[in-house]
């Protein structure tokens, strides 16, 4: 009877420890079944966040935000389901952190992305990787606790199987010994078999217990499998398996629609066979390197169709590959034109920048536009605009920047400041950026510096002003001869009438000289019109060789007047147009002969200065006289066109106005000095290409 | 004629032979006019103000009339004319402008530094004589000078 309460007892705790061994199996195939789900839910909010980041639409954002309930939830049914077993209690305690520090990273990215609109520094916190590491990890801790997980649940299958037998043992050896017990205690108490009965009946009802347990473990696993469908068949992927033989064993609806094939005409067929094209190609490299174990993530142009797709790769137990992957053509083509742009914007030579409208600072410039500031691109980035804008401009740049965020666009001039305080005019285009819900976010400038449209500008104005001077000056010292011999006309003809020969002769003298008058004017202006209009090719020439040449053309009134002439040994080199070079020399000798006045030693130097100590200092040469000297009252009008200081003098006053425009088309400049009346004058000037030296090409 | 004394007329013109076409012109008016004649616009404010060689007021007289070309060697035109209406002893002496320009910035700062009248020397003889007879009737016989 002992013997036989003791085996009742053996019987049923096996059957109580099947039934337990049973429970913690569906408990495993419940944390398979989180894992994958959360896995899952995890990956499918990466990609809302990052079509998020590269288009902007709010619209996948739901199912980032929809992804945290569910991955709480998963967490927390998981540390329920594993709070028996403490190593995976604590991998899933480990994978928390970086769960939450997955969400940051996100909320980060969302953030950036929602406050500046264009999505440069969000792009930028993409490519630091940081999310793909996070997600790589939380990958590993999933994969790693789903290995343990099933090998816990093979052990407790194996365990429920051992079990199932043992109490089957137990109830066999008990119905053994309970015959035995009942033959021989045939004769027993009635209290006796009462209790056997009794024993007979538990364990009747174990062993019913024991087939409901099996029936219910086979269902559960029939569910199970139907589940693990199921959720394949619900992830947003496309997920296929290959078998060992790289048939397609498996391929779940969104893969099928992906590729556009239906199950029937894929169930069986070897994968190559699908998809010739992937043959030879990254796409097959990937899949052998995977079914030979190493777990591949990349993304490949399937180029028969032109698409785009991201695909993980693992090696499958059993032989082959299951491939989770998603399409994303409309991703890289975003991103492609993003690059694109961004290169563009990059590499501009234009200067180009972008500004938050909220408060003014820079966002983001290229290179140039830091560059032509003076400053490196980091320097100015979170800066106030202000600080490239000179502050004399801010007022009308402030005026400017009211019409913009009115009208949204606008084309001005401004006076751009460098970090060393310098300033040069720019053209500015500016553009408002509105994000998708049609807000301002951001102004677009380009940026252009202007200083040699203005320096061209002013030049020509300083030109045309020259040319309607001269057009004056012209006009009336024309006008003024044929005012002469009209006249004289005249009283020519009422002289002749009247037979006065002496007046007649007179006004005939009138008329001649103002005939010679306006043809030695015409020649004058024609010989300043051909200066810098046709030169002749630059010359190398030594000042001593251009001043001999002038000397010779001027000796006779040098000789006349008794004149003696200095001029310097200092090697010194002009380059430029020897003819008018020498007419440079020539006159200002011929003007400081004919100036010469009663002086009794007359003296006229040539030579050279250096203008200020510097090593490429201006070489200043000079024609000094002892002679007249200029009333300081009268220098302005020295070099005008036909000024003549002295009426009664030979020429038409065209000497200096030519000495000025040969100096001026070779680069230079020129101007007077003389301590008064009496006193001498020094004729100064510049040419660009005069140098100090004995080589002809230093 | 109808004044009671001779007037003085100061031409200041760098051209000899219209200096001569306006001599001759006036010299119709057989009155005891005098008529000086200086080159360049330097000359006429040392006259004008009796300085260097015009110091003699006796052989140099203060005229009542100048008559002044604009383009004028030294000292221009228009810069004698502004000196003069800034000078009290000069301002109110009567002065015609008389030159081949016609621009109209001439015009516009000889009136806005106190010229009397503006003249354009004609291109033609007849028109200038024409003038020159105009201008000595009016000026000469018909306009009233102040006293000095």
């Amino acid at each position: 009877m002992v013997v036989l309460v003791c085996l009742g007892a053996l019987a049923w705790t096996g059957v109580e420890r099947t039934r337990a061994r049973v429970e913690s199996l569906r408990r495993g195939e419940q944390t398979l079944t989180r894992l994958v789900g959360l896995l899952s839910t995890l990956t499918d909010a990466e990609t809302a966040v990052r079509g998020y980041v590269i288009v902007g639409d709010r619209a996948f954002l739901e199912q980032y935000f929809g992804s945290r309930e569910k991955v709480t939830a998963d967490v927390a049914a998981l540390a329920e389901l594993m709070s028996d077993q403490a190593e995976q209690t604590a991998r899933l305690e480990s994978l928390r952190p970086v769960i939450e520090a997955r969400y940051e990273n996100w909320v980060q990215l969302i953030g950036l992305r929602e406050q500046e609109g264009a999505g440069e520094g969000a792009l930028a916190l993409v490519a630091t990787g940081e999310g793909r590491r996070l997600h790589d990890r939380i990958r590993a801790i999933l994969a790693e606790m789903r290995r343990a997980e099933e090998r816990v649940s093979a052990e407790r299958g194996e365990a429920v199987r051992e079990s199932v037998w043992q109490a089957q043992m137990w109830v066999v050896l008990g119905s053994a010994v309970a015959v035995a017990v009942a033959i021989s205690g045939w004769l027993s108490s009635r209290r006796e078999v009462e209790a056997r009965r009794r024993a007979e009946a538990e364990l009747g009802t174990t062993l019913k217990d024991l087939e409901t347990r099996v029936a219910e473990r086979t269902a559960a696993l029939a569910q199970s499998e139907e589940l693990v469908r199921s959720t394949l068949e619900s992830v947003g992927d496309g997920f296929l398996a290959c078998d060992g033989e790289w048939r397609v064993i498996y391929a779940n609806s969104v893969a099928t629609d992906l590729l556009g094939m239906s199950w029937e005409a894929m169930d069986g067929v070897v994968f190559w066979e699908l998809f010739p094209a992937a043959a030879g190609s990254r796409l097959e490299a990937a899949y052998r390197a995977a079914a030979g174990g190493e777990v591949q993530d990349f993304e490949n142009l399937y180029e028969p169709w032109q698409r785009w797709f991201r695909n993980r790769v693992r090696p499958r137990r059993g032989g082959g590959v299951t491939v989770w992957f998603q399409e994303i053509t409309e991703r890289r083509r975003l991103e492609e034109e993003t690059r694109r742009w961004w290169s563009l914007f990059r590499s501009a030579q234009f200067g180009l920048a972008y500004a938050s409208i909220r408060d003014n600072t820079f966002l983001g410039m290229n290179q140039a536009f830091a560059r032509e500031r003076g400053y490196e691109v980091e320097e100015l980035l979170g800066r106030p605009l202000s600080v490239v804008y000179a502050p004399e401009a801010r007022g009308r740049w402030r005026e400017n920047l009211e019409t913009i965020d009115r009208s949204g666009h606008l084309v001005f001039e401004a006076i751009h400041q460098r970090k060393n305080g310098t300033r040069f005019p720019v053209l500015m285009e500016v553009t408002v950026v509105h994000d998708a819900a049609g807000n301002p976010v951001s102004r677009v400038a380009c940026a252009m510096d202007i200083t040699e449209w203005k320096r061209a500008e002013s030049a020509l104005r300083e030109r045309n002003e020259e040319l309607m001077r001269f057009m004056y000056t012209v006009s009336h010292d024309l006008k003024s001869p044929l005012v002469t011999i009209r006249t004289f006309l005249g009283y020519l003809e009422q002289d002749l009438r009247g037979g006065d020969a002496s007046r007649v002769e007179k006004d005939m003298g009138y008329m001649r000289g103002a005939a010679e008058k306006m043809s030695e004017l015409l020649e004058d202006i024609l010989e300043l019109s051909r200066v810098g209009r046709k030169s002749q090719p630059p010359e190398d020439v030594s000042l001593q060789a251009v001043v001999g040449e002038a000397l010779e053309l001027v000796a006779g009134s040098v000789t006349e007047r008794g004149v003696r002439v200095e001029v310097t040994t200092e090697p010194v080199w002009l380059t430029g147009d020897r003819v008018r070079l020498r007419e440079v020399f020539q006159n200002l000798i011929d003007n400081a002969v004919k100036f010469m006045g009663d002086q009794a030693a007359p003296r006229v130097e040539i030579g050279v200065e250096r203008e200020g100590e510097a090593e490429g200092a201006n070489l200043v040469l000079f024609v000094r006289d002892n002679g007249v000297g200029i009333d300081p009252r009268h220098r302005e009008k020295l070099f005008g066109l036909f000024e003549k200081l002295h009426p009664g003098s030979p020429g038409t006053g065209i000497g200096l106005a030519l000495v000025k425009r040969i100096v001026e088309v070779h680069g230079g400049r020129i101007w007077a000095e003389s301590d008064g009346p009496g006193l001498g004058s020094v004729f100064r000037f510049t040419l660009e290409r005069a140098r100090l030296g004995s080589a002809v090409n230093p | 004629m109808m004044k009671g004394r001779p007037i003085t007329i100061l031409l200041v013109e760098d051209d000899p032979a219209h200096a001569e076409i306006v001599k001759r012109s006036l010299s119709g008016f057989r009155v005891a006019n005098r008529l000086i004649h200086l080159e360049d616009g330097q000359a006429a404010m040392d006259y004008l103000e009796g300085v260097g060689e015009y110091g003699d007021a006796g052989q140099w007289p203060r005229p009542d009339l100048v008559l002044l070309d604009l383009r004028l060697p030294k000292v221009d035109g228009l810069e004698v004319l502004r000196r003069m209406k800034r000078s009290p002893g000069l301002q109110r002496i009567p002065t015609v402008v008389l030159t081949t320009s016609k621009a109209d910035r001439d015009l516009a700062e000889a009136y806005g530094n106190g010229a009397s009248s503006y003249l354009a020397k004609p291109v033609d003889f007849q028109r200038f004589a024409s003038l020159m007879e105009t201008f000595g009737f009016y000026w000469l016989l018909w306009n009233e000078f102040p006293t000095p």
